[in-house]
């Protein structure tokens, strides 16, 4: 006995002298099998939280063609990352389908084999699903493809994506906030762009191409931006860049007449230089001009100022480079934004936006690093502000970036007001935050076509009601003695003609798509394994739904009634002047 | 590839069988799935 116990006094001494094991780092793995831009979004929303969180272990999984050109950057906030190609998967004496399987197997057991914490998707595509599917994690938060082949996200901001982002353009949130909110990631106000200014570089990148010819200018119209701006500017130079897909156009700018006497200061790097030589490029720069594309994104992580054209089927609010203190021209064009599968050849929304407002924001930039609504009224022609809309990126209370346009004549459409409106429903739905928004300025015809969209969320709101009845109506079966399945069943029909009503809603009130969708996609991830907790799911799904709309309706209420009280004092003032 | 892509596209109907008489998939119906995807988007540049 009393060996035993010096024996185990002996091993708590020994035990004392001993370096304390480290708990094992937690893991959090992050999917992004979208685009270079997404990726460079997704490493913004990391950076961040490495900064508060550095004792995780943080790994990433993307398509090798977009994510190992990004390397140098993915080496600084990840531990490790993969990349996926399924054409390496091939085993040399294995050509064939189970070849090939049997390789990507073992390329996501050695995923797996990471002991992952948390697996975040932060890419909506149903093979990301898959991938999230059958890598190994304790949690998983985005898409993933459920047992019965149904891809379903059950937290909610990856919900909302998929009913506001997926579905249409009524989302006012940037994709990098949605990300950040989706990670649980709010610490950092979004980082200040250094103004143009005050740079000591006086080189200009130029990114004049995109993914799409809906959403770039011609080349011929960039010849006289550039013009123009050098001509202005003696002391700066342009660098253009941009993929070996566009050494064409970016030779047709070069050899244009126009810019003979500037190619001095004209440098032409389109498909010479790879990202990293780009990267380097932009944190040196005063100033990045250019469309949509992961350039811009490059400039927001460089905090390089920007000026992005928004065309085509771009979506401002999501994808302007997230950066305070930027600029986004979009057109006022009533088809803008459009879906890549809407075919057009007139490409109006492209002359929309005058050479003349571009020349003059990127004047103003350059000599003060604000553009100044004022200013551009005084130096160019109203008729080319009628068409624009200019938005400058701001810093918002709840740490968020939005857009603000600048324009304070503009009288924003229906389409924008419920975007607004929505901004603040989904935030104090989804998020709990407030930030603070100005009344909109409201025309006549604005007043009428929310008036119509108002109509149709009275009948949401209705058949939500309804439908949280019915949800009722099931429990109270359920917990009577004697169980009527007949009864059930109708109740259950009930259900389901509420939810196609529902959709069908959407026929004449597009503004209802987010919450109609929203409202879907948490039917049809209901929680529980029995009746009733789904039943009990199903009611509070139907209660979410009333409480959006009813959310809606009276904030943009409130708007219309503070436009007809403004107008209604407008005109009394007017009279009494007379 | 063409015999791997004829193979796929047996493999992947019966995944669809199963599909429509609502059988639980397994890790191996997914993981064909997936496959199947990405060499789809490979080919034709469809990845957003």
């Amino acid at each position: 006995m009393e060996a035993k116990l010096k024996n185990s006094l002996n091993n708590e001494i020994d035990c004392e002298n001993e370096t304390p094991i480290e708990p094992l780092a937690k893991t959090m793995a992050f999917l992004q099998l979208t685009r270079i831009g997404d990726i460079l979004q997704t490493i913004q929303v990391v950076q961040e939280l490495r900064e508060h969180r550095p004792e995780l272990r943080l790994i990433f999984i993307g398509r090798e063609k977009f994510a190992k050109p990004l390397k140098f950057l993915l080496d600084q906030v990840f531990d490790k990352s993969y990349y996926l190609n399924p054409y390496h998967f091939d085993k040399k004496d294995k050509a064939s389908l189970q070849g090939y399987l049997l390789g990507q197997k073992e390329f996501i057991n050695e995923i797996s084999a990471q002991n992952i914490e948390v697996l975040v998707n932060l890419s909506f595509s149903r093979t990301s699903a898959h991938l999230a599917k059958i890598i190994k994690a304790n949690h998983k938060l985005g898409l993933v493809t459920q047992d019965d082949g149904l891809d379903l996200a059950t937290d909610k901001w990856s919900q909302y994506t998929h009913s506001s982002v997926q579905t249409g353009s009524f989302n006012a949130f940037s994709l990098v906030d949605i990300y950040r909110m989706i990670v649980g990631v709010h610490y950092n106000p979004p980082a200040q762009a250094r103004k143009a200014h005050q740079r000591d570089s006086k080189e200009i990148v130029i990114h004049p191409f995109s993914s799409h010819r809906k959403k770039n200018w011609k080349p011929e119209k960039w010849v006289e931006i550039i013009y123009k701006t050098l001509k202005t500017h003696d002391e700066y130079r342009i660098h253009l860049v941009g993929a070996k897909s566009d050494l064409d156009a970016a030779e047709k700018i070069l050899s244009h007449p126009l810019l003979k006497s500037f190619k001095d200061r004209i440098f032409q790097h389109a498909g010479k230089q790879n990202i990293e030589y780009v990267w380097n490029l932009i944190c040196d720069s005063a100033l990045f001009i250019g469309h949509d594309s992961m350039v811009g994104h490059l400039a927001a992580l460089a905090r390089t100022q920007s000026l992005t054209l928004s065309l085509g089927t771009v979506r401002p609010y999501e994808t302007t480079p997230y950066t305070v203190g930027s600029y986004s021209l979009a057109p006022r064009t009533k088809c803008f934004p459009c879906f890549p599968s809407d075919s057009c050849e007139l490409l109006q929304c492209h002359s929309d936006i005058s050479y003349h407002l571009v020349c003059d924001s990127i004047d103003q930039l350059l000599q003060t690093g604000e553009v100044d609504f004022d200013k551009t009224n005084k130096n160019i022609n109203s008729f080319h502000l009628a068409t624009a809309e200019i938005y400058k990126t701001i810093k918002t209370e709840a740490n968020l970036l939005s857009l603000k346009n600048i324009n304070h004549d503009s009288a924003p459409s229906m389409k924008h007001v419920v975007q607004g409106i929505g901004r603040i429903v989904w935030l104090f739905m989804l998020q709990e935050a407030e930030e603070e928004m100005s009344f909109f300025h409201l025309n006549e015809k604005t007043i009428i076509d929310i008036n119509v969209q108002m109509d149709g969320l009275k009948n949401l709101n209705q058949l939500c009601e309804f439908g949280k009845k019915y949800c009722r109506y099931i429990l109270e079966e359920i917990a009577s003695p004697t169980v009527d399945m007949t009864k059930l069943k109708d109740y259950s029909t009930k259900l389901d003609e509420i939810d196609q009503m529902s959709n069908s809603l959407l026929k004449i009130y597009p503004a209802l798509r987010p919450i109609v969708s929203f409202l879907a996609i948490q039917k049809s991830c209901l929680a529980g394994d029995n009746i009733v907790q789904m039943s009990e799911s199903a009611y509070l799904a139907y209660d979410r739904g009333s409480v959006l709309s009813k959310l809606f309706s009276e904030l943009l209420s409130n708007n219309i009634q503070h436009s007809v009280n403004k107008y209604k004092k407008a005109q009394q003032t007017r009279q009494d002047a007379l | 590839m063409a015999t791997v892509k004829e193979e796929c596209e047996q493999a992947l109907a019966e995944v669809v069988k199963k599909l429509q008489s609502s059988v639980t998939l397994t890790d191996e119906d997914i993981n064909l799935m997936l496959f199947a995807r990405l060499m789809e988007e490979e080919s034709n540049g469809s990845e957003t």
